[in-house]
Order: C-alpha cells, then sequence, then structure tokens
C-alpha cells in the first residue's frame, strides 16, 4: 500500500483542507517541520494524517532545529525536550506534530523514529533512520515517504491514548526496525479505530465527514 | 482491556524513570515507579507487580540487594536489570543471583520490546504452570485430605480399599493428625455416602449423659428426661458412626456398645423395645489402646471388634514433606477468609516450619498460618509473621539471625559512640569503609536504630 499523495497545499495556503470549505479555521493536528525538512514528506505526513485520521490538518510555518534538545553526550535530540516545547505552543491546534531530520532519543533508549505525550498534545518524528535500508544503502522515495507517514500516524494515535496493538494488520502494531515497519500496513484496526472514535468523543474533536 | 501487566520501575535517576514509565505506557501496560530500593520493596507489599525493572547502581540500597528480596519474598515477579556500561560483570551476577534479564542503559528499542514480550510470554508460561501444578494437584489431594509424602499417598489408597468393605475400622494418630478428617474420607468413598455421617466424641461427656447420647432415652428415663430423643446409634442408620478418642469410653458402657456393634440393636435408656440399625462404625483414639488393655482400662473383646481394619496417621514431624503443602493449602484457605492478598510463604519462613516438630500436628500447622495470616500486613508470610514460634525453634535459619545479631550489635555500638563512625569503626575493629557499607546495606539510621 502507498501513501495518498492527493489534496496537499503548501503551508502559505495556510490548509491541506481548503476543498472542506465549511469547517472551522483552524485544524485539529498542525504540522511543524523543525529544521531542514522537505516540502514533499511534510505534504504527503500531512494528507495522510488528514486522509487516515478524518481530521482536519494544517500545515504550519517552518521553525528552527531544535538545538536546545541537543546532548552532547549522546550526539542526539532528547525527544522528550522537544515534546515539551511543542506542548507549549501557542497555535490553537489541540494537537501538534513535528517533523525533524536529526536524530532522536529518550534517556532510556538508544534511538527512537518517534515519540509521543501518550494522550497529550505533542508528537514528533525524526526522519533520520527512515531514509536507510537496516543492512545499508538508502531507500527508494515511495518508501520513505510511507515510513515517514505511518510513523507519524502512530505517534499521533498515541496523543489520541491509543497504545500499542497485537493485531498483525494495524499501525499501532510496534515495530522492530525500519524493515517491520514496512510490514505494517498504513491503517488501523477495527479495534484501534473504535478507540480512536471513542477518543475524539472524550476530547470532543470533530472529525470530518467520511 | 483484560488484566493489565504490571510493571514496576526502580531507578534513582528521574529520566529513567520517566522515559521508561512513558515508553512501557505506550505499550498498554500498567506502570509504577520507584526512586529506591526500601520505596520498591514497600510497593512490592502492596501490589503484585509481574514485571520489575531494576537499576543496579543505586545508593543505600544496591539493585542487587533488592533482587535477593524480590526472589526471596515475591518469586512469581520476573526482575530485569538495568546496568551502566560497564557494569556488566554485575549485570552476570545479578543473573547468577536469579535475575531474568538485564539491558545495558541505553537500551535499543527493539531489544526492549522483544524483551518485555518475551518475558510476558514466560510469565504466561508459568501461570500457566502455576495451573497446571493445581490441576496435577489432584493427586495431592484425596477428598478433604491434602498430602505428597509416601505415607499420606499409601494412606489415601488404604483409604480407598477400606471405603470399598463394610468392616468397623480404627484410625490411630497423635493429635491433630487427622483422624476424623479420614473417618469422613472413608464415608465420602464408601457405599454409605448418601447416608448420615455422625461424629460422637466419647472424650466429650460425663459417663452418664454419654450413655444417653449413644442410646438415647425414652421419656422419663431419667430426671430431666421430659421427652423421647433419639441417639447416636439411631441417627447413624445407614450412614457411619464415627466414635472420636474411643479410649475414653468407660468399661461398663464398652459392654454395651460391643453388644450393639455385634447384633446392630439396642434399647433406648428407660425403653424396652430393640431398636435394629444399620451403620458402620469408625474409631478413632491418640491412646496406646493395648496399654489400656493391659492396665485393665479397655476391654480386649471391645478393641478386638473395633480393630478389625487398622489405619494410622503418622504424626506431621514424620512425614515433612508434606509440610509445605498444607502450609500453602491453608494460606489460601485463610487469606481467602480474611480477604488479604497473600500469595506466598517466604523460604526462610517456610525453613522453620519444615524444621519445627509440630507436636499439634496439622491441627497446630493450621492455627500457625491462620495467626500469621491474621497479623500480616504484606503480600507474603515471612519470618516476622511466625515470631511466636521461635521460643521453640533451635538456632531456626542460622543466617537470618546472624544478620539480625550483627545488625543489633552495630546499632549498640554505634550508639554508644554516638554515630561517631571513625570510633564505632575502631571500637568494632572494622575500618570505617566497611561500616559505612554495613550503615548502607542495613540502610542503619539514628532514628531507627531500636529496628
Ligand atoms: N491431611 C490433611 N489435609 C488437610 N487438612 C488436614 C489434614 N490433616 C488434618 N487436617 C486439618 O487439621 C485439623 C485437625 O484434624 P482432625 O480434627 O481430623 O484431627 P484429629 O486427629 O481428629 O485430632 P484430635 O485427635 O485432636 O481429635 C482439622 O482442621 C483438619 O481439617
Ligand atoms: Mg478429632
Ligand atoms: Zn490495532
Ligand atoms: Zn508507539
Amino acid at each position: 500500500m502507498s501513501p495518498v499523495n492527493t489534496r496537499v497545499r503548501t503551508a502559505t495556503e495556510n490548509s491541506v483542507r481548503s476543498n472542506h470549505t465549511s469547517l472551522p479555521k483552524d485544524g485539529v493536528v498542525g504540522v511543524v517541520r523543525l529544521g531542514s525538512v522537505g516540502e514533499a514528506v511534510m505534504k504527503i505526513v500531512a494528507a495522510n494524517l488528514q486522509e487516515i485520521l478524518h481530521l482536519p490538518v494544517d500545515i504550519l510555518p517552518a521553525r528552527q532545529t531544535p538545538e536546545f534538545a541537543y546532548s552532547d553526550q549522546r550526539k542526539q535530540y532528547h525527544a522528550a525536550l522537544i515534546l515539551k516545547k511543542l506542548a507549549e505552543s501557542r497555535r490553537p491546534h489541540p494537537r501538534i506534530l513535528a517533523l525533524v531530520s536529526v536524530d532522536l532519543f529518550i534517556p532510556v533508549l538508544t534511538h527512537v523514529f518517534g515519540e509521543a505525550q501518550l494522550g497529550g498534545r505533542a508528537a514528533v518524528v525524526s526522519l533520520h533512520r527512515l531514509k536507510q535500508k537496516e543492512e545499508g544503502g538508502g531507500v527508494s522515495l515511495d518508501t520513505f515517504y510511507e515510513r515517514a507517514a505511518k510513523v507519524a500516524l502512530h505517534e499521533v494515535a498515541h496523543t489520541f491514548d491509543l497504545v500499542h496493538c497485537k493485531q498483525p494488520e494495524c499501525i499501532m502494531r510496534l515495530s522492530s526496525g525500519p524493515t517491520d515497519l514496512d510490514a505494517l500496513p498504513l491503517f488501523f484496526c477495527e479495534y484501534c479505530e473504535a478507540f480512536l472514535e471513542e477518543a475524539y468523543r472524550r476530547y470532543d474533536i470533530q472529525r470530518l465527514p467520511i | 482491556m483484560t488484566d493489565k501487566v504490571r510493571i514496576l520501575v526502580v531507578d534513582d535517576e528521574l529520566v529513567i524513570r520517566e522515559s521508561l514509565h512513558g515508553w512501557l505506557k505506550k505499550s498498554g501496560y500498567q506502570v509504577d515507579t520507584a526512586e529506591g530500593g526500601s520505596a520498591a520493596l514497600a510497593m512490592l507489599e502492596k501490589t503484585p507487580y509481574d514485571l520489575l525493572f531494576l537499576d543496579i547502581m543505586m545508593p543505600v540500597m544496591s539493585g542487587i540487594e533488592v533482587l535477593e528480596v524480590v526472589k526471596e519474598d515475591y518469586p512469581q515477579t520476573l526482575v530485569v536489570m538495568i546496568t551502566a556500561y560497564g557494569s556488566v560483570d554485575t549485570a552476570v551476577e545479578a543473573m547468577k543471583g536469579g535475575a531474568n534479564d538485564y539491558l545495558m542503559k541505553p537500551f535499543d528499542p527493539d531489544q526492549l520490546s522483544l524483551l518485555t514480550e518475551k518475558l510476558m510470554q514466560q510469565k504466561k508460561l508459568l501461570d500457566e504452570n502455576i495451573f497446571l501444578r493445581e490441576q496435577m494437584a489432584e493427586a495431592i489431594r484425596f477428598e478433604n485430605l491434602v498430602g505428597r509424602s509416601e505415607a499420606m499417598q499409601e494412606l489415601f489408597s488404604l483409604i480407598q480399599d477400606v471405603a470399598e468393605s463394610d468392616s468397623q475400622v480404627l484410625i490411630t494418630g497423635e493429635t491433630g493428625t487427622g483422624k476424623e478428617l479420614v473417618a469422613k474420607a472413608i464415608h465420602a468413598k464408601s457405599a454409605r455416602c448418601n447416608g448420615p455421617f455422625i461424629a460422637l466424641n466419647c472424650g466429650g461427656f460425663p459417663e452418664h449423659l454419654l450413655e444417653s447420647e449413644l442410646f438415647g432415652h425414652e421419656r422419663g428415663a431419667f430426671t430431666g428426661a421430659h421427652r423421647a430423643k433419639k441417639g447416636r446409634l439411631d441417627l447413624a442408620h445407614h450412614g457411619t458412626l464415627f466414635l472420636d478418642e474411643v479410649g475414653t469410653v468407660p468399661l461398663k458402657m464398652q459392654v454395651d456398645l460391643l453388644r450393639a456393634l455385634e447384633t446392630k440393636e439396642f434399647h433406648r435408656l428407660g425403653g424396652t423395645a430393640e431398636i435394629e440399625v444399620d451403620f458402620r462404625t469408625i474409631a478413632a483414639t491418640n491412646r496406646d489402646l493395648h496399654q489400656a488393655i493391659e492396665k485393665g482400662e479397655f476391654r480386649q473383646d471391645f478393641f478386638y471388634r473395633l480393630n478389625v481394619i487398622s489405619l494410622h496417621i503418622p504424626p506431621l514431624r514424620d512425614r515433612r514433606d508434606d509440610i509445605p503443602l498444607l502450609a500453602e493449602h491453608f494460606l489460601d484457605r485463610y487469606s481467602r477468609e480474611t480477604n488479604k492478598d497473600i500469595d506466598t510463604i517466604n523460604k526462610a519462613a517456610m525453613a522453620i516450619l519444615k524444621q519445627y516438630d509440630w507436636p499439634g500436628n496439622v491441627r497446630e500447622l493450621e492455627n500457625a498460618i491462620e495467626r500469621a495470616v491474621v497479623i500480616c500486613k504484606k503480600r507474603r508470610l515471612g519470618l516476622e509473621e511466625f515470631s511466636f514460634l521461635a521460643p521453640h525453634l533451635s538456632a531456626a535459619a542460622e543466617t537470618h539471625s546472624l544478620e539480625k545479631t550483627q545488625i543489633a550489635h552495630l546499632v549498640k555500638v554505634l550508639k554508644e559512640f554516638d554515630w561517631n563512625i571513625t570510633k564505632a569503626a575502631q571500637a568494632l575493629e572494622i575500618n570505617r569503609v566497611t561500616l559505612h557499607k554495613k550503615i548502607k546495606k542495613y540502610d542503619l539510621r539514628p532514628d531507627r536504630a531500636s529496628s
């Protein structure tokens, strides 16, 4: 399955959902890039979130690489610190997702592809390791985009209280390594879909009409 | 979500606690954290954790020390040691000490998820094993009797054989060995199982009352007999009559009883009509009846009548294999009855139970467990809960009492020198570092010096 690549607008056009004219001005999820992140991957991630979460998504103006989260000792960026900062954003969006190109870590782990506040506001995805094959060498652009969309979807779902899922065909399955990630589908199993619906109600979030 | 897996993260570093907590929560586990060994142990006393992530290097109480207690008191809890780069040796030592695995900080996320999955799988198997063990327990249960010793297993098959016959049975054994329970098992396995089981404690009545208890009486048979009353012999019709403490039956009444057992006919006190009954007698005694016969206190003919088949239950001290099983059986019963969540007896306590001589046999063991459960405030029974047995024990659990003696001595000397480490160390003839280590190890502080 390949990621959706339609209906994508640029950041200046403010919204990826200009074709849903009757909707409120601000989206539910704001996607922001920190530092150098490609235009295309931003749009693809945003479009996929909107399509699969059924939520209005906005692409926010770019910000700088989060140097404040850099660890001299680890030579990586501390994901939890980035989340903390994102959660303080003055944007109206109830959920904020950041895309970064730098490598992320949390203190117990050597690295993370993404990190999110469970039931919180912020999520972050690192593209750093998604460009590589596990056995070395790079992957095709399509694969890279697909991986980015998957990690983003997975992490944003965590902010809606979803936890890892045991279903074989579910994006909330815990993947070990990028190859494992490639085997995951770009959708939720019916249980997680139901949990998500429940979370929208709990958080009083209006989903897009299907 | 069904029965959530519970995990406890023990680490003195806040960032490690927080990030591991966050990560595990995303996998749907129920996670708590503790910043040190004593906090962790306090939490374990209240909550059954499935898995512990335990930092090796912590001040005050090291992970290895915590591990020791966990393996001793909560053997069902799995433990993963967390080590820093360069302390792999200690981790290996921990594995020998019973840790299930170890991870080096920072962990590879895949490794962490694989390990957690693997351990949960293992845990499931373990729980299933416990279930299997419980199923197997069929073999060590017979009616309401529990026993795995050879003596008890033999007794079970004897009971089965005896039950199939309709002969009189005499059960011998010290007080509290389970004579009544065996009698009930025979009845339950016999063709008379749908009839009544009528027990009479022959030692529990003065002579004239015992007689009327047994045979019943007609109205006006003696002063106070305002109405007719059926005796136990009557009541046992089609069933089993259990004569407990039969050694106490007075000689004169032995004659009457013997006649009733032989003819299956008797008459009530003050009555003349012969009443026909059909019952089986099982008698029990903790007295040596041969000796009583020699002394002229027990009739030989009555003895032969009762002793067609004899069953002897050995005292508990001669079948110590049964002690852990019985102890857990009673723990199960009394923790249920008192609604307490106590699931184990720790090794040290079990060692003491196995060592004690139990003059009151199974009944005494049962009472001891009940008492321990009542006073217990934790999830396991330990030495503290059985301190009432201590005066009877010979140098019980050597290592523990040694340790306690050492702690007491350390505290005494430290107090004497007003907690001046240098002076105390001199007096103890050890160096200051060693003393510091001991203070840390036993968590000694001036305020809790009495413990
Ligand atoms: N093998 C056993 N399994 C389980 N419980 C037992 C066993 N043996 C004894 N008990 C328990 O121990 C207690 C004493 O048993 P019981 O009354 O049968 O002993 P007894 O030999 O009749 O004692 P006494 O001689 O004092 O009358 C009872 O509560 C009984 O349930
Ligand atoms: Mg008895
Ligand atoms: Zn799912
Ligand atoms: Zn996840």
